[in-house]
C-alpha cells in the first residue's frame, strides 16, 4: 500500500526534523502540526515496516523499509527474498541516502533552464510521431522488470522502428558467450555455494560487490559453519574479499591464470601435458585438483566476470566434469546481445547520424563506456537527447533535456532477482520532487498526454495474480514461484584459454566495493565507507606489486600516469598485499564530473582503461597518497593475539582470570535481560554492510575528506583488516565492547559514561562535556568525538543538507559539537522492545541491532547472556575469545576466531 | 632534598647582600625607587606593547576555539588530547615551584630566599592563572564546565568522584585561592612601607587600601609572621598534592606509558624543575632591568643552578625508572611504548627532550657556569622547552600507539594550537611587566632582616 | 602630613571584605532559586493556542475520554495530538459557525494543519514513552495535572530532570490502579487497589532487572 503524504508535509517534517535536532531546554516556541486527516495505520511516531525491493544493475533485492511519520529512514533485509535472505549489503544500506540526497535533480531542465514535463514530452513526441520512431533509440540499463519490458514492447508496437538498447558497464558478456559456446545457448551459471566442499576461484569474487553478494555470502557461510570444514582456493590477479577469506591463495597475472587453467585441465584429465607453471602455482594447482577431484559432486570452480570468455568456457567444462553444484538458468535479462556490442553499435549509429532522438534512462555511457567509442563526441551528432536521471551525471550534462527520475522507493515498479524471482515493489513515500519513474517515462515517450499511473501499469502486468495474490505479492514484495527453473545442459567441451604473453603490465578494472560502477559515487556514505582491503576513503589508487613500483622508480603513494589505447588516468599508486606482479588494479566509480559536490574530482575514471590491451605506467608526480582510515595491517609479535587464526580443529587457549579492584558491575549480573554480542571473524567477509547500517540507524554524520585527513573518523563500528598467513587477510568488526569493567566509566568527571543494569555501557550525550578522557582511556578506541559541529555541517556543497535531515532516526539524539558518542547496541531498539513489553506486560522479545540485522553471513549475532541462545552457544564455542581480554575489561562483545584450512600441503 | 643543597650553600656562608648596600633604608630605596619615582623607560613600553599584542592574538585563538570547537586543533580520534592538556600540566608545574621555593625555604629558615620569594610567588600566581585556562578550554562543551562543581543541580545528578579530573578541578581552584592569599600576606608590610613613603597621594591611597591599616606594631608583626609560616606549612603538602593529582590524570588509566605508579612524585619533581628554571630567568631580568645587583647576588644563582642540576639528575633517573619498569614488568604494551619513544614518529622530539632535561643541566657541574648569565639563560630555557616536550610526549606517545594497531594515528598540531600557547606565554610576561610597576618585586622587609642578620654576623 | 583615609575607611573595608565572602554565596543561592522557578522551567505556564481549546469543557463538563483524542496514549510512545478530522467529528454538527472554531474549519477545508503550541516541552534528547507509563499505573495527572479543571491548558509540572528522577527513584506511591489512571485527581484518597497494583508493578520492575534510574531509560 502507498502512503498518504503530500510534499508540503515532507518539507514540514524536514523542518521539524531540523528543529528537533537542536538540543536545548526551552526554545522560544514549538509548534505541533497534527495531520488534518490521518489514515488509521499511520500513528505519528510509530515505526512501520513495509516490504519492497530495490534494483542493483537491474536485479531486484528485497528490502524492508522502516518508515516513521511517512518517511522511510532505514532499509533492512527481507527474509523471504532470495537475493536478500533478511540481510543487506552496502548498496542496499546506502540507497536510503540517495532518496534524500540534496544533489538530486528536482525539476526537468532544458539546457540549464528549468523546463516542464509537458515541454519535454512534446519535444519527444513531435519527433517520434513523425517517423514511427525511426532514428529513435531508448537506452537503458539492464531491464528485468516485466512491466517495463511490457511497456517498451507496447511502445515498439506503435513505433516499430524505435530501438531499445540496454547496456551495463559491468557486463556479463564473457560468461554468456562461454555458455553459448558450451551449450549452444545463452545461460547463466548459478553456483550453489552452500553445497560446495571445495571451491577454486579463478579471479572470481563471489563474496565481493554485486547483486549476488548477500546470497553468496550467506550460502558460503552456511557451508563454512558445517564440519568438516570446507576449503577455498583462490587464484586471482589482485586480492578480493573472497581471496582474503581463502584458505590457500595465490596471486597470478592473466597469463599465469591461463596457465593455471591448462595445469588444472592436465591434473583433472590426467592425460594431458601440464604446461610449466611457476613453482608455487604448480603446487597449489596440484593440491586444488586433488581436493576438487576428491570432492566430486561437491567441488566447484568459479571464474570472475572480468575473465575472458575462454576461462569461463574452461570453468564450464571443469564444473561439468566435477559434476559441480551449479544450476544453469536462462538469463534473467531477456536481451542477451553482448553489452559491449550493443553500446558500440549505438555509438557507431550516432556517429553515422542514424540516431535523431536518444532517450537515456538510468544509464551513463559518457562516463562508463569504453573510451574508444568516443561516446560523448558521437552524442554531438544527435539532434535531441533526453536523459532521465535521479542524480545529474556526465551523460545528462550533455543532454538537451534532463528529466528527474524517481528513486525506486518513490515509485511503483517490479523487477527480478538474479535467480529470476519477481518482486513487486511498492513506494514508501510520494516522490519528493517532480519526478517520474522509468515506467511512466516510457509511457510518456509513446504519448505525451498519457495519464501516468505506475500503480495501474504494474498491477495490469500482474493481473493474473488476482486480487488476493496481488495483495500478498505486494505485502511480501515477492511473487511466489517465479524463480527460473534450472536448465538441463549437456557436458561442456574442454576449452583452454590462450596464454597471452604480451609485454607490459596488464590492467585490471574492478567493480568498486563501495561505489559499484559509479552509480553510487554521489553517495556520501559510500564515499566515506572504507574500501575493505586498503581502507581507502574519498579516493582510489592504482594497486601495484612493490616490485613493479620499484622498476618504474615510484614509492607508495606517488602519482602515476597509466596510458592504454585511448584512455589515460593519473592516480596515486599503492603497494598492496596479494597483488600479482605485472598487474595494475583500479576501481571503478571515481573520476566523476558534472555530478555535484560529493563525487566530482575524486580519483580517476578507471573505465578509461577498460578497453583491454597492454598499458604503459610512468611516474607522473609527487607523493600524494589517498586517505585511509587504517595504516597498520600487519600483526607482528604479541599483536598477533588481536586476531587469532586457528587450524580447523584448533581451540583458543583458555583466558586466565584477571585480578581487579573495580567492583563488579552491572550489580545484578544475572537479572535479565543482559545484552551481549558475538562476532564470528571466520565468516566476516568485510562487506561493510554493518558499518553503514550503523551509520543510517544512529544518525552518524559524514565528516568529509578534510576531517579524515586530520585523523578523525565518526563510524561507530569499524571493520579492522589484518594480514592472515602469508597471502590472506581477515576482517574484524569492532563496535563498542560494552565492557563490564569499562575503563571509560571511572574517568568521566560528569558520569556521562555509565553502566546500565542490563550490561550496556551507555553514553549520555546531553551530559557529556567533552573531556575525551573516556576515549583516551579506551583500549579499543571505539569512541567518536564531535570535534566540530558535524551533524549541522554539510558535505553536499551549496545543495545544503536540509533534505538529508529527513533520513535521521527520530529515536536517536543528533549529537552536537563537543560531545563524545559511541555504539550502545542500538539502545533505542532495546528501549522500544522493553517499553512495549512492559506496556503489554509480557517478557522482552528479541532485539536485533542494525549491524546484526545487516550482516549477510550472520557473522554478527546479538542477544541475551541470560538465556540459552546464539550468544551462549557462541561463548561455549572453542573458538571464542575476548578482544584484549587480558586487560580485565570483561567485554560483552566477544569474538570467534578466524580459521584457515590449508589442508595437506604436501 | 632541596634542603640538602641549601645547607651545603650555608656552610660557605656567603654574603647574600653586597657591601654596596649600606643601610636598611637603602634596601627600601633600591627596590621602591625605580618602581615609584622613575618613569618606565622605552624598553619597558616596547616589551609591554609586544606582549600585549601577542596576548591579544592568543585571546583570538581562544575565541575561535570557543566558537568553532576543538576541531581547530590538531587532536584526532585517537590522540584526543593535545596541546591544551600539555600546556596545562606545564604551566601548573611552573606555578608549583614558586610556592615550594618560598614556603620550603621559609620553613628551612633559608634567609637568602628573601630577595627571590616575592617574584617566585608572583610567578606562581600568574602561572596558575595561565594553567587554569586550559582544563576548561580543552572541553568540548566549555559552557558546561561548572558541571564539575558539586552543586544541587535541577538535573539531580552529581560529578563523579572517581574521576581524576574532578580532583584536578578542586586542586587548581584551592591552589589558586591559596597562592593569592599567601602572596598577599607576604606583601602587606611592603605595601605599608610604600604607603608611608612620600609620593603621589593617589598611589599612596592605593597602597593604603592594600596595607589594610598595617602599622608595623610588634603585635602585627608577630601575627603576620605566624600566619605566614603557618601558610607555608600548609603550602608544601598542598603543592605536592596538586601536582600528584595532575600526575594521576594519567596514572589512573590503563594505557601503556600512563599507568605508572611513579607518575605523581615524578610530576612534582618535574614541576620543581621547570619552576626553578623560570625563577632563574625572572631573577636575571629583574636584576638587570631594575639594577638590583646589590640584592640579587651571584650566590643566589649558584644555589638555584645547583637545585636545577639536582632535579635534572632526579628527572633522568625517573626516565630510567620508566624504561626499567617496562622491561622488568615485561608488559608487552609498555615495552612497545618505550621502543616507540625512541624509534616512533616522535623520536627526535623525545631525544631533544632528554638532551634538554637531563644533559644540558649537567653543565652546572662547572662552578663558573652556575654564575654565568648566558649559561643560566641557555640551560633554563632548555629545561622549559624540555619539560614542555615531556608533557606533550607523555600524551602523544601513548595515544598514538594504543592497543589497537588499526587505530594508530600520529598527531600534528595546528597554527591555532601554537597561537594559544604563545598567547599564554605573552600574557604571563605581560602580567609581570604590570606587576613590576605596581608592587615591589623584591620583598623589602625580608631583605632588611637578612641585611640586619649579616651586619650582626 | 595629611591622613590618607578618613576614620570611616576601616568600616568600609570591613564591609567590603564581608561582601567578598558573602556575594558569591548569595549569587549562588539566587541562581539555584531561579533555575527552579517557573520562569525557567515553565511550570504553571499557560500557552495561548490558535483555538482556545478548553479541556475543562471537553474532558470535564462534556466528559469526553482522554483517549478519544489522544489515541496513542495506551499503545505507543507518542500520545498523539488529534488530527483536525477528530475535532470535526463533533464540530461538523455543533457550533458549526462559531467564530472561535473558524481556524478548525479553515484547516479542514484547506488541508492545512492547525499549528498548536506545545505546552509540555521536553528537550530533544529526552525520550518519553506514554504507553509504558499509562499501562503501568502512572496516571495522566501525574505529569499533566487535572486537565479537567483547565480552561486553557497549563504546564503543571516543572519537567526538570530532578522532577522526573524523584518519581523514578520511588515510583511506588505515584502508581494507581489501572481503573483510575484517567481520573483528574487520582492521588486523592489512594485505595487498596492502587497500593496492590503499585506493589505488583514494583515487583515486576525488580524481577525484570530493569533500573528506572538508568540513563538509557530516557536518554539515547
Amino acid at each position: 500500500m502507498s502512503i498518504e503524504l503530500d510534499r508540503r508535509a515532507i518539507l514540514r517534517l524536514i523542518a521539524t526534523g531540523a528543529a528537533a535536532s537542536v538540543a536545548g531546554c526551552s526554545p522560544p516556541r514549538q509548534h505541533i502540526y497534527p495531520a488534518v486527516n490521518r489514515p488509521d495505520d499511520a500513528q505519528p511516531g510509530t515505526l512501520t515496516r513495509y516490504a519492497t525491493a530495490i534494483p542493483l544493475a537491474g536485479y531486484a533485492r528485497g528490502v524492508t523499509g522502516l518508515v516513521v511519520d511517512s518517511r522511510p529512514i532505514k532499509l533492512e533485509g527481507l527474509a523471504a527474498h532470495p537475493a536478500s535472505l533478511g540481510a543487506t549489503d552496502l548498496f542496499n544500506e546506502i540507497a536510503i541516502l540517495d532518496l534524500y540526497d540534496p544533489q538530486r535533480l528536482r525539476t526537468p531542465m532544458f539546457g540549464d533552464r528549468p523546463g516542464t514535463w509537458d515541454g519535454a514530452a512534446r519535444a519527444i513526441s513531435s519527433r517520434v510521431a513523425a517517423r514511427h520512431g525511426e532514428g529513435m533509440v531508448l537506452l537503458t540499463g539492464r531491464v528485468t522488470s516485466p512491466t517495463l519490458l511490457a511497456r517498451i514492447a507496447a511502445l515498439k508496437e506503435s513505433y516499430p522502428d524505435l530501438r531499445h538498447v540496454r547496456w551495463e558497464a559491468v557486463d556479463d558478456d564473457a560468461p554468456i558467450a562461454a555458455a553459448r559456446h558450451a551449450f549452444g545457448r545463452p545461460l547463466t551459471q548459478r553456483p550453489r555455494l552452500a553445497d560446495a566442499d571445495v571451491i577454486l576461484t579463478l579471479g572470481a569474487d563471489p563474496l565481493g560487490p554485486g547483486p549476488d553478494q548477500i546470497a553468496n555470502g550467506r550460502h558460503w557461510a552456511t557451508r563454512r559453519r558445517r564440519d568438516p570444514m570446507a576449503r577455498l582456493y583462490a587464484i586471482e590477479p589482485s586480492m578480493t574479499n573472497t581471496g582474503a577469506m581463502a584458505d590457500r591463495r595465490l596471486s597470478a597475472s592473466p597469463a599465469d591464470l591461463a596457465r593455471a587453467c591448462h595445469g588444472l585441465a592436465a591434473a583433472l584429465t590426467g592425460d594431458r601435458q601440464a604446461p610449466d607453471l611457476p613453482a608455487p602455482l604448480a603446487v597449489l594447482i596440484r593440491q586444488a585438483a586433488r581436493d576438487l577431484a576428491a570432492a566430486r559432486g561437491r567441488a566447484l570452480v568459479l571464474a570472475g566476470d572480468g575473465q575472458p570468455a575462454e576461462v569461463h568456457a574452461f570453468v564450464a567444462w571443469a564444473n561439468s566434469r566435477l559434476d559441480a553444484p551449479v544450476d544453469w538458468i536462462a538469463p534473467v535479462d531477456p536481451d542477451s546481445t553482448p553489452h559491449r556490442e550493443s553500446i558500440a553499435t549505438l555509438a557507431a549509429d550516432m556517429r553515422a547520424g542514424r540516431v535523431d532522438t536518444l532517450i537515456v534512462i538510468g544509464a551513463n555511457p559518457v562516463y562508463a563506456a569504453p573510451p574508444a567509442l568516443g561516446f560523448a563526441e558521437a552524442m554531438k551528432r544527435v539532434p535531441l537527447i533526453v536523459a532521465a536521471v535521479t542524480m545529474p551525471d556526465e551523460t545528462s550534462a550533455r543532454a538537451h533535456w534532463q528529466l528527474p527520475l524517481s528513486h525506486p522507493l518513490e515509485s511503483w515498479h517490479d523487477c527480478r532477482a538474479p535467480d529470476g524471482t519477481a518482486s513487486i515493489a511498492q513506494p514508501l513515500i510520494r516522490p519528493l520532487y517532480d519526478s517520474r519513474s522509468a515506467i511512466e517515462l516510457v509511457d510518456l515517450v509513446g504519448d505525451a498526454a498519457a495519464d501516468l499511473d505506475g500503480y495501474a501499469r504494474v498491477q495490469q502486468s500482474w493481473a493474473n495474480l488476482g486480487a488476493d495474490g496481488w495483495q500478498e505479492a505486494v505485502a511480501g514484495a515477492i511473487v511466489p514461484n517465479t524463480a527460473s527453473r534450472p536448465a538441463v545442459v549437456a557436458t561442456a567441451p574442454l576449452v583452454l584459454p590462450p596464454i597471452d604473453t604480451t609485454f607490459g603490465p596488464a590492467i585490471e578494472v574492478r567493480v568498486s566495493p563501495t561505489l559499484y560502477d559509479g552509480r553510487f559515487s554521489t553517495n556520501a556514505w559510500a564515499q566515506e565507507c572504507p574500501e575493505p582491503l586498503t581502507k581507502e576513503v574519498w579516493g582510489s589508487s592504482a594497486r601495484m606489486h612493490p616490485a613493479d613500483m620499484a622498476t618504474i622508480g615510484i614509492g607508495d603513494g606517488d602519482i602515476v600516469r597509466i596510458a592504454q589505447g585511448h584512455g589515460t588516468v593519473v592516480v596515486p599508486a599503492r603497494a598492496v598485499r596479494g597483488q600479482a606482479k605485472g598487474v595494475v588494479t583500479l576501481f571503478t566509480g571515481y573520476g566523476r564530473r558534472d555530478t555535484g559536490a560529493v563525487a566530482d574530482k575524486i580519483g580517476a575514471n578507471a573505465w578509461m582503461l577498460a578497453g583491454g590491451g597492454p598499458a604503459h605506467v610512468s611516474k607522473a608526480g609527487e607523493h600524494a597518497p589517498v586517505l585511509t582510515t587504517q595504516h597498520v595491517f600487519a600483526l607482528d609479535g604479541e599483536l598477533a593475539k588481536l586476531y587469532p587464526v586457528l587450524r580447523p580443529d584448533e581451540a583458543m587457549a583458555p583466558a586466565k582470570a584477571q585480578p581487579t579492584l573495580i567492583p563488579p558491575n552491572p550489580p545484578n549480573q544475572d537479572a535479565p535481560p543482559q545484552w551481549a554480542m558475538a562476532i564470528d571473524t571466520d565468516i566476516c567477509i568485510g562487506c561493510n554492510a554493518c558499518v553503514v547500517a550503523c551509520q543510517a540507524e544512529n544518525n552518524v554524520p559524514v565528516i568529509g575528506p578534510d576531517e579524515i585527513a586530520t585523523g578523525r573518523v565518526m563510524h561507530w563500528l569499524r571493520v579492522d583488516r589484518y594480514d592472515v598467513a602469508e597471502t590472506g587477510a581477515g576482517f574484524q568488526p569492532v563496535p563498542c565492547m560494552q565492557c563490564e569493567k569499562a575503563p571509560c566509566e571511572p574517568v568521566c568527571p560528569v558520569e556521562a559514561s555509565v553502566h546500565t543494569a542490563e550490561g550496556l555501557n551507555a553514553q549520555v550525550y546531553n551530559r557529556c562535556i567533552g573531556t575525551r578522557f573516556c576515549q583516551a582511556n579506551c583500549p579499543y578506541k571505539v569512541r567518536r568525538f564531535n570535534f566540530l559541529d558535524y551533524s549541522h555541517s554539510s558535505v553536499w556543497g551549496e545543495a545544503g543538507d536540509s533534505s538529508v535531515k529527513a533520513q535521521r532516526n527520530p529515536e536517536v539524539t543528533v549529537r552536537g559539537r563537543g560531545v563524545m558518542e559511541k555504539c550502545t547496541y542500538c539502545v533505542q531498539r532495546i528501549a522500544a522492545a522493553e517499553h512495549d513489553a512492559d506496556a503489554q506486560h509480557r517478557p522482552v522479545g528479541a532485539v536485533q541491532t542494525a549491524c546484526a540485522a545487516a550482516c549477510p553471513t550472520e557473522a554478527i549475532t546479538f542477544g541475551r547472556l541470560d538465556e540459552d541462545g546464539a550468544i551462549r552457544r557462541a561463548r561455549a564455542n572453542k573458538r571464542h575469545y575476548a578482544l584484549l581480554g587480558e586487560l580485565g575489561t570483561r567485554p560483552r562483545t566477544t569474538y570467534l576466531a578466524r580459521r584457515v584450512n590449508p589442508g595437506n600441503e604436501a | 632534598m632541596s634542603g640538602v643543597q641549601m645547607r651545603h650553600v650555608r656552610k660557605q656562608s656567603p654574603r647574600w647582600v653586597l657591601p654596596s648596600v649600606t643601610s636598611l633604608d637603602h634596601v627600601t630605596e633600591a627596590v621602591a625607587a625605580p618602581m615609584m619615582d622613575r618613569p618606565a623607560g622605552p624598553r619597558y613600553w616596547i616589551a609591554f606593547a609586544t606582549m600585549a599584542a601577542l596576548t591579544l592574538a592568543g585571546a583570538l585563538g581562544i575565541a575561535f576555539s570557543l566558537a568553532y570547537g576543538p576541531g581547530l586543533w590538531g587532536n584526532n580520534s585517537a590522540v584526543v588530547w593535545g596541546f591544551p592538556i600539555a600546556n596545562y600540566v606545564w604551566w601548573i608545574g611552573i606555578g608549583n615551584a614558586g610556592t615550594l621555593i618560598s614556603s620550603l625555604l621559609l620553613l628551612t629558615r633559608q634567609k637568602w630566599r628573601a630577595s627571590i620569594n616575592r617574584a617566585a610567588e608572583a610567578m606562581t600566581l600568574f602561572a596558575v592563572s595561565m594553567a587554569g585556562i586550559f582544563p576548561i578550554l580543552h572541553l568540548g562543551r566549555q559552557v558546561y564546565f561548572y558541571w564539575l562543581f558539586p552543586y544541587p543541580q535541577a538535573m539531580g545528578v552529581w560529578p563523579q568522584w572517581r574521576s581524576a579530573l574532578v580532583w584536578d578541578f578542586w586542586s587548581i581552584l584551592s591552589y589558586l585561592l591559596f597562592s593569592i592569599l599567601f602572596f598577599y600576606v607576604g606583601l602587606i608590610p611592603d605595601v605599608a612601607a610604600l604607603r608611608d613613603r612620600p609620593g603621589k597621594r593617589g598611589w599612596r591611597r592605593f597602597y593604603g587600601v592594600l596595607a589594610m591599616g598595617w602599622q608595623g606594631t610588634p603585635r602585627q608583626w608577630r601575627a603576620q609572621r605566624r600566619l605566614h609560616s603557618i601558610m607555608a606549612v600548609i603550602a608544601v603538602p598542598l603543592v605536592c598534592s596538586v601536582h600528584s593529582i595532575v600526575g594521576l590524570d594519567f596514572a589512573a588509566s590503563l594505557m601503556p606509558g600512563w599507568t605508572e605508579s611513579i607518575f605523581p612524585p615524578y610530576f612534582v619533581v618535574g614541576a620543581f624543575f621547570s619552576g626553578f628554571a623560570v625563577v632563574v630567568l625572572i631573577m636575571l631580568v629583574i636584576r638587570w632591568s631594575m639594577n638590583l645587583e646589590g640584592l640579587i647576588v651571584p650566590a643566589h644563582f649558584d644555589v638555584m643552578a645547583k637545585v636545577i642540576l639536582a632535579s635534572a639528575i632526579v628527572m633522568g633517573s625517573s626516565y630510567g625508572a620508566e624504561w626499567f619498569s617496562a622491561w622488568w614488568g615485561g608488559e608487552r604494551g609498555d615495552i612497545r611504548l618505550v621502543v616507540y619513544e625512541f624509534t616512533g614518529d616522535y623520536w627526535w622530539l623525545y631525544l631533544l627532550m632528554l638532551a634538554m632535561n637531563v644533559l644540558a643541566p649537567q653543565l652546572f657541574w662547572v662552578a663558573k657556569l652556575r654564575t654565568n648569565a648566558w649559561a643560566l639563560v641557555g640551560v633554563s630555557v632548555g629545561v622549559l622547552v624540555g619539560m614542555w616536550l615531556e608533557r606533550i610526549l607523555i600524551i602523544l606517545n601513548t595515544l598514538s600507539t594504543g592497543y589497537e594497531p588499526s587505530f594508530w594515528r600520529t598527531y600534528a598540531p595546528t597554527i591555532v594550537d601554537f597561537i594559544i600557547l604563545g598567547g599564554t606565554l605573552a600574557a604571563f610576561v605581560l602580567l609581570f611587566l604590570i606587576l613590576a610597576r605596581l608592587i615591589p618585586v623584591v620583598s623589602m622587609y625580608e631583605v632588611r632582616d637578612l641585611l640586619a642578620d649579616e651586619r650582626q654576623a | 602630613m595629611a591622613q590618607l583615609f578618613r576614620p570611616g575607611a576601616n568600616t568600609l573595608v570591613r564591609a567590603a571584605l564581608a561582601c567578598v565572602v558573602l556575594a558569591p554565596l548569595l549569587l549562588f543561592l539566587l541562581g539555584m532559586t531561579i533555575v527552579r522557578s517557573g520562569y525557567v522551567t515553565g511550570e504553571g505556564r499557560f500557552v495561548d493556542q490558535p483555538v482556545p481549546f478548553s479541556h475543562q469543557h471537553h474532558a470535564g463538563d462534556v466528559g469526553i475520554d482522554c483517549r478519544y483524542c489522544h489515541t496513542g496514549v495506551e499503545s505507543q510512545a507518542n500520545a498523539v495530538i488529534p488530527p483536525t478530522h477528530t475535532c470535526m467529528t463533533c464540530h461538523s454538527q455543533l457550533w458549526t459557525n462559531a467564530q472561535m472554531l473558524a481556524p478548525v474549519r479553515e484547516s479542514m477545508a484547506s488541508g492545512k494543519p492547525l499549528a498548536w503550541n506545545r505546552v509540555n516541552r521536553l528537550p530533544a534528547y529526552v525520550y518519553f514513552d506514554h504507553h509504558v507509563h499509562v499501562q503501568n499505573g502512572v496516571p495522566c495527572a501525574a505529569c499533566h495535572g487535572d486537565v479537567r479543571r483547565m480552561p486553557l491548558t497549563r504546564q503543571t509540572a516543572s519537567l526538570t530532570m530532578g522532577w522526573c528522577l524523584a518519581c523514578h527513584r520511588s515510583p511506588e506511591d505515584r502508581i494507581v490502579a489501572p481503573a483510575r489512571e484517567f481520573e483528574g485527581d487520582p492521588y486523592h484518597g489512594r485505595t487498596a487497589n492502587d497500593r496492590a497494583f503499585a506493589h505488583a508493578v514494583m515487583a515486576h520492575i525488580v524481577a525484570s532487572g530493569r533500573k528506572l534510574t538508568d540513563c538509557t531509560v530516557c536518554h539515547r
